[in-house]
């Protein structure tokens, strides 16, 4: 291919040219944004008396570590990450082991499995609200005929985050299925039937052949679901608001709350960039240990 | 002997589960669409009337109609959604042009700095960028809102579409350049016209993150502006809720998503997965 030095030239800088309203755009809201936190961070602003606002190093920083109420919070998120990506997971696998074979409306039936992704995450959070109510919700009403427990679902501490992550695993099994389901699908069918000509039984095949060869997706999984549930916020929001007492504040909540009911801007700011390391390092430490080349997403 | 044995256990592993799945995943909107046609006696009615009851339209009429002002919420969310999603396959779809092909040293710190953008919690950027909009006096305005779901939509749009451009083959633009084509008018004229579908599903998937949005929507939107995930997750709040009408809002809130997603299924199960489906 013979090309002049010129017209080289001239489509180099016309990516760069492409390259800038990008550029610009992002570093206005991704950048700066962070940056300002950074500063916030070690600022003691208030947003009702902005002006106010001095200097005070890792002051915010320190406050965290002795508040008591810190560490509720990070043992919630926790509690909700490995709850609510376990769940889907384990679900989301099992729904595409079954659909991982030929049956007729197999496409039909995904169809129906995935429509919660459909759903705004807000809007999943008020449907469980509804199912949950002691009095009207579904759940209860069902119990009581059969004459069960009617438990609060959302007003006992323990029973709350339990709640929480039943909505957050509703909502996003389906998304686990459909990776998990690629994955399955990607595994080439002669080591089946190989394995079948070996006398192996279902277990074995399982355990000897699946289960290693959908690692690589596993990974993507986790890590998709792993990000997005530490910075779960809108279910919080509606399903309990925190509540009860702190039982389901998480992180970002917990960032929202000293932003936006107490003002404590320096304080908010210094909470979400835990939040935000925490989430980082997750995301590092998943990526090192299930996959063997970089990333591509 | 042998094939009832098989029937059983295909039966029991498989049937039974893949049953229990199902009602797990659509008891629940089945339910939601039902109570927004019922009465409330009808929804707290014990044991619960899933199939028998009659259906009244009171609660759509008075979110539709007599209640607060939810086609507007609906309007306003239209409005932010599809702004962001033009400025981010506008803007994002030039850069995704030049990082699939410009191949320079700075390429992996930029997809780094997009992927950081995917991972980053909204109140990390939300609460310095709601300073910086009030400083600016633009609380409340589309802008305000639809630069804020920029920050994170156009991030996603780039890194579907980088993928998508580097799928369409080199060759197609070295053969207009052969001919005598610019590199512009190869990028309007051959590189445009067959990455329209590509970027369609980019623009719809933009438009569903945004429409899908709370957070930021919650603390940049006001009376003015405020989008219908804000305005449905103020019922919680009320002292006594009436379920049906909250039901009704709800589902006016998915319906326009069910219709795309049912539309355009299979780009969006792309795009979703990151492309890690196709």
């Amino acid at each position: 291919m013979v090309r002049t030095y010129n017209s080289q030239r001239a489509e180099t800088r016309m990516y760069v040219v492409f390259l800038i309203p990008a550029v610009v755009l992002l570093v206005i809201l991704t950048a700066y944004p962070i940056l300002s936190g950074m500063w916030h961070s070690m600022t003691n602003y208030h947003l009702a008396r902005p002006a106010a606002a001095t200097f005070i190093g890792f002051e915010n920083f320190r406050n965290l570590m002795s508040n008591h109420e810190f560490f509720i919070v990070i043992r919630n998120t926790v509690l909700f990450v490995i709850g609510a990506v376990s769940m889907q997971f384990v679900l989301g696998f099992a729904f595409a082991l079954l659909l991982n074979r030929k049956m007729r409306y197999s496409g039909f039936i995904r169809t129906l499995l995935i429509l919660p992704l459909a759903m705004t995450p807000v809007v999943v959070g008020l449907l469980w609200y509804l199912l949950y109510n002691p009095t009207s919700g579904l759940i209860n009403s069902i119990l009581r005929t059969v004459g069960g427990p009617t438990p609060s679902w959302l007003g006992r501490p323990n029973l709350a985050m339990f709640s929480l992550i039943v909505s957050d695993g509703w909502h996003w099994t389906p998304f686990v299925m459909l990776l998990m389901l690629a994955g399955l699908q990607s595994i080439p069918k002669e080591l089946y039937e190989a394995a079948e000509l070996d006398g192996a039984g279902r277990l074995r095949v399982f355990f000897q052949i699946t289960l290693p060869l959908v690692v690589p997706i596993s990974g993507v999984v986790l890590l998709f679901r792993t990000m997005d549930a530490f910075k779960v916020f809108d279910k919080v929001f509606v399903l309990t608001g925190g509540g009860p007492g702190m039982a389901t504040e998480t992180l970002v909540f917990h960032a929202y709350q000293a932003g936006f009911a107490f003002f404590r801007i320096g304080y908010a700011s210094a909470i979400s960039l835990i939040a935000f390391f925490i989430v980082l390092f997750a995301a590092i430490f998943i990526i090192r240990t299930t996959q063997d080349k970089d990333l591509s997403i | 002997m042998k094939t009832w044995r098989n029937r059983i256990q295909n039966f029991l592993l498989f049937y039974v589960p893949l049953t229990l799945g199902l009602a797990f995943i659509l008891i629940p909107i089945y339910w939601l669409v039902t109570m927004s046609l019922k009465r409330g006696v009808d929804i707290s009615a014990i044991p619960p009337k899933i199939f028998r009851f009659d259906v009244i339209w009171s609660n759509w009429e008075f979110i539709l109609i007599s209640g607060p002002p939810y086609l507007r919420y609906l309007r306003n969310s239209f409005v932010i959604a599809s702004s962001t999603a033009l400025i981010s396959i506008i803007v994002g779809g030039l850069a995704a042009y030049s990082l699939a092909r410009l191949r320079f040293r700075g390429r992996h710190i930029f997809m780094f700095w997009i992927l950081t953008a995917r991972i980053l919690p909204p109140v990390v950027i939300g609460i310095p960028f709601y300073l910086f909009m009030r400083r600016l006096g633009i609380i409340d305005t589309y802008l305000a809102v639809v630069l804020s779901h920029t920050s994170f939509v156009m991030p996603m749009a780039i890194w579907v579409m980088t993928t998508f451009f580097q799928q369409i083959p080199l060759a197609i633009e070295e053969s207009a350049k052969v001919d005598g084509a610019t590199p512009l008018q190869a990028f309007f004229l051959i590189v445009v016209p067959v990455s329209i579908s590509g970027v369609t599903a980019a623009g719809i998937l933009s438009f569903i993150f945004s429409w899908n949005e709370f957070f930021y929507s919650l603390i940049m939107a006001g009376t003015r502006t405020r989008p219908m995930t804000v305005a449905v997750a103020g019922f919680q709040g009320s002292i006594s809720i009436n379920w049906g009408q909250m039901a009704a809002a709800a589902v006016l809130t998915i319906l326009p998503l069910v219709f795309l997603f049912i539309f355009a299924q299979k780009h969006l199960v792309s795009g979703l997965t990151g492309g890690a489906i196709d």
